[in-house]
């Protein structure tokens, strides 16, 4: 509450009354009456600082709104710039004291313009900048925070005006050249199916001529042949079908490692966005299946602009999903989510709330089978009772326990458990950490240095996915997975199973394998291991040629199959995606 | 801080309060050499000296970049203290009064006293416009690096009432610390008292009576307006808030048995994930 400034003033106050006072009998009442007159001063403006906040605070309101070009928009697209507008105001008639406000603005949009900070004066305020987002997913805006100062400086309030707003941030459109045109280019609008198969159907290119069958229809008899053959035939015509295209989107949580917007899953979400469009802009079928671990969802091959909005939004809902491990470090994360929930919450972190028994440390302290052993322990083992640091980190994690409690609504009996298990609490903290969309490490191995995030039931899941979309797929499709199957080589044969099937059943399979960012995509030559390197680098070129060799490694399988394997990295995903389609489509021609 | 334009325009304003601020400033230095120099004489102008330079430092124009004048603004933030450091010295050094036994007013503290407060309430609102109202939050956050800057007060955000409340203030700050005074040093007469001297009350002497009195004013007092913020906070809680505290003295009734129960469950949940070699 009282700022430095405030605290000195008063403190000298205090001594200058105190002084005073002893020495008032023999040098009269000076400064006795000075320090009271600066006494009663800050506690004149310490009452009018507190009615002013704690009065109008619950009267402010505030609004937000996203606006681009032509308006107020609740739906934003990836790689565009929008103008977010922050209005605060608030009808009361006791003045607001003077306050600084500062919008929080997402971790996953960059800032172009504007400023997002202000003053509010007479009980007004308004903030304008720009944003620019930089890939799909979603955007939470917090709300904003309010520092309130008297006009000496003496005191300081910080609350934070929470409004949660979720924006959902589509993949961006495709341009031009990815939408490409296959035929009829006269057509503005082309009619639904355009690609001729060879089945019979209501189409207008002739598949057959046969023998009139009763019922057949007078108009489809050619007159002609049946003239020359003697005997009435009927004309069959081609169908006209859509190719269909699904795309098997991984959401595992292998995918999700990395800075959110630039992490695998932001690409593989990029890749099926644009194959997307393309695909429903030339009015054929797309169809999604995303999956992690656990379970596929499926979205049913459609057309339409409907259609697309729906397959963009559940692409951009996935873009943005965190990662999580089900062994987190709840120190390193302890770290990072402190200043969130003091930045966020800072009324709920407050000790008035949120109290602290000191001595909690001292006579009860974590029991050793709950904690990691130090030689501390075994050599001083009171010495953990009176450890400072131990202290001051058992006040933050109750504190910022009493708020993960708070948010589940799990009571004090949840705040009590968050506070003894690391596990538990390390858990509720990514929780935490991936609701409000801050970044966050996970280990990516275990203590047996085994990867954490290799899956194998993520091939089961794929395989039966796939087994489904064959099962109800028509004609030849062409089946794009966007998977991560790396240090998965020993568990594919689920995959290959039905891929084998998907092919025997005359359709296409793709795999575009997600690359991460930092690592040289395949054909580029790679840093060879020198003597001068440090472990570091070492462990970076062994993980980039391990990359490679599994990259290698599940190319060379699939490929045997029939399978055309990609990586994401290369830039041409969309493009093959495309050219596969145009196969099938003149697959369906050729007779 | 905000958009630039509107801190271009608010330069003739910002011109404008912070003259008006440097006035109040030199009468409250006016009204304390008024008072330090009857009882000190010519020494009175050394505090008034180390004052004035903490106003100085707001007159300086922009354009003498090469004095420095947000520097010096910002070194001279310590002054207010200083200056009532030296009225401090100077009392106990040189202060004598034959009223320090009597309860009778002394115009002279009068004019110190709302010289001083003029003068402190001028200067530090003049730090707020010109150096910082908010200070330095140094604390980690995940979106950027050093926290948040000191942030000053614009000068657009001053308002007419800041004057009235000032003007209304001050005044009844220096009449309330009379007033007080006057409640502490007060020779009570009780029924059957007697006048002793040097005075004692309730056999203890003046000096003792005098700080237990200002201790107890001064406790009683911070109680009460602990007591009264206590009552609005209460009142004005927020939803969450009040669940927080809720769960919070909940926590504090039942905590060593949530303690012994979640310890426990800690311990089943390691020694299985021991035993399926998720843990070392």
């Amino acid at each position: 509450m009282f700022t430095p400034r405030g605290w000195w003033l008063l403190l000298i106050a205090l001594f200058v009354t105190a002084l005073g006072t002893v020495l008032s009998t023999q040098r009269g009442g000076t400064l006795p009456i000075i320090g009271l007159t600066l006494l009663a001063w800050l506690a004149i403006e310490w009452v009018i600082f507190q009615v002013g906040v704690r009065w109008n605070l619950p009267r402010l309101a505030l609004e937000r709104e996203v606006r681009d070009e032509r308006g107020p928009v609740v739906t934003l697209w990836a790689g565009h710039s929008f103008d977010v507008l922050v209005r605060l105001h608030g009808e009361t008639r006791v003045k607001l004291p003077f306050a600084l406000i500062d919008d929080r603005f997402p971790f996953a949009v960059k800032r172009v313009g504007g400023s997002v900070s202000g003053v509010v004066i007479g009980n007004r305020a308004e903030i304008r900048y720009r944003i620019r987002c930089q890939s799909a997913g979603q955007i939470r805006f917090e709300g904003v925070r309010l520092r309130f100062a008297d006009r000496q400086g003496f005191f300081l309030s910080e609350v934070f005006l929470r409004q949660p707003l979720i924006y959902p941030v589509l993949p961006p459109l495709v341009d031009a050249e990815a939408n490409m045109r296959t035929d009829k280019r006269h057509n503005i609008l082309m009619p639904p199916g355009i690609h001729r198969m060879r089945r019979a159907g209501s189409g207008s290119e002739l598949l057959e001529l046969r023998d009139y069958r009763p019922g057949d229809p007078p108009k489809m008899i050619a007159w002609k042949p049946s003239a020359r053959r003697d005997k009435l035939i009927t004309k069959e015509f081609e169908t006209e079908v859509p190719v269909r295209c699904t795309f098997f989107v991984d959401a595992s949580q292998s995918v999700r490692l990395g800075p959110p917007g630039r992490n695998a899953l932001a690409r593989v979400v990029e890749i099926a966005s644009s194959a997307a469009q393309a695909t429903l802009a030339n009015r054929d079928h797309a169809g999604l299946v995303y999956f992690d671990e656990h379970e596929a969802v499926h979205v049913r091959p459609a057309r339409g602009q409907r259609h697309l909005i729906g397959l963009l939004r559940r692409l951009a809902e996935i873009g943005r999903l965190p990662p999580s491990a089900t062994q987190a470090d709840a120190e390193t994360l302890m770290q990072l989510a402190l200043p969130l929930a003091y930045e966020v919450y800072p009324e709920l972190m407050d000790p008035s709330v949120n109290s602290w028994r000191w001595w909690l440390p001292i006579l009860f302290p974590k029991p050793e089978y709950l904690r990691k052993l130090t030689l501390s322990d075994a050599l001083l083992p009171w010495w953990r009772r009176l450890s400072i640091s131990a202290w001051i980190h058992a006040a933050k994690r109750k504190r910022l326990a009493a708020l993960l409690a708070l948010q589940q609504g799990a009571g004090p009996g949840a705040l009590s458990l968050l506070m003894e298990d690391d596990q538990y609490f390390g858990l509720a903290l990514q929780q935490f950490l991936a609701e409000h969309q801050a970044p966050y490490p996970v280990p990516l191995y275990n203590w047996r240095g085994k990867y954490l995030f290799a899956s194998k039931e993520k091939v089961e899941v794929l395989s039966t996915a796939l087994l489904r979309a064959v099962r109800r797929g028509h004609d030849n499709e062409l089946f794009v997975l966007l998977a991560d199957l790396y240090e998965l080589e020993e568990h594919l044969e689920p995959l290959r199973r039905a891929i084998r099937v998907a092919v025997g059943r005359h359709h296409r399979v793709i795999l575009i394998c997600p690359w991460p960012t930092d690592i040289p995509p395949p054909g580029e030559a790679l840093e060879a291991q020198r003597p001068e390197m440090t472990i570091i680098d070492r462990r970076r070129v062994a993980a980039i040629e391990r990359y490679h060799v599994g990259y290698e490694a599940i190319r060379r399988d699939l490929g045997r199959i029939g399978v055309t394997v990609i990586n994401a990295a290369r830039g041409e995903a969309v493009q093959l995606i495309l050219d596969r389609m145009e196969q099938l489509r003149v697959a369906g021609i050729r007779r | 801080m905000s958009s630039q334009p509107a801190a271009e325009t608010a330069k003739p304003e910002q011109d404008l309060t912070i003259r008006a601020y440097l006035f109040a400033g030199s009468a409250g230095l006016l009204l304390l050499w008024m008072g330090l120099s009857q009882k000190y004489g010519t020494l009175a102008l050394l505090p008034v000296l180390l004052g004035a330079v903490g106003l100085v430092s707001f007159l300086l124009p922009a354009r003498f970049s090469w004095l420095q004048p947000g520097r010096m603004q910002m070194a001279s933030r310590s002054l207010p203290i200083l200056v009532l450091l030296v009225v401090i010295v100077f009392d106990v050094l040189f202060g004598i009064s034959w009223m320090g036994e009597t309860s009778l007013f002394d115009g002279t503290d009068l004019l110190i006293a709302a010289g001083v407060i003029t003068y402190v309430a001028a200067q530090y609102r003049l730090f707020g416009l010109g150096t910082n109202v908010v200070p330095t939050d140094t604390r980690f956050r995940l979106d950027r690096q050093g926290g948040d800057p000191p942030e000053a007060r614009p000068a657009h955000a001053v308002t007419k009432s800041e004057w009235i409340g000032l003007a209304v203030a001050l005044p009844a700050a220096v009449i309330a610390a009379q007033l007080l005074w006057w409640w502490i040093v007060a020779a009570m007469e009780w029924p059957g008292q007697t006048f002793e001297f040097p005075t004692r009350r309730f056999g203890i002497p003046e000096t003792p009576w005098r700080l237990f009195s200002l201790i107890w004013l001064l406790g009683v007092g911070t109680l009460l307006l602990r007591g009264g913020a206590g009552l609005l906070w209460a009142y004005r809680l927020r939803r969450d808030e009040a669940r927080m505290f809720q769960q919070d003295v909940l926590w504090t009734e039942t905590r060593g048995e949530q303690r012994r129960i979640s310890r426990w469950l800690a311990w089943l949940r390691r020694k299985q994930a021991r035993k399926s070699g998720r843990l070392a």
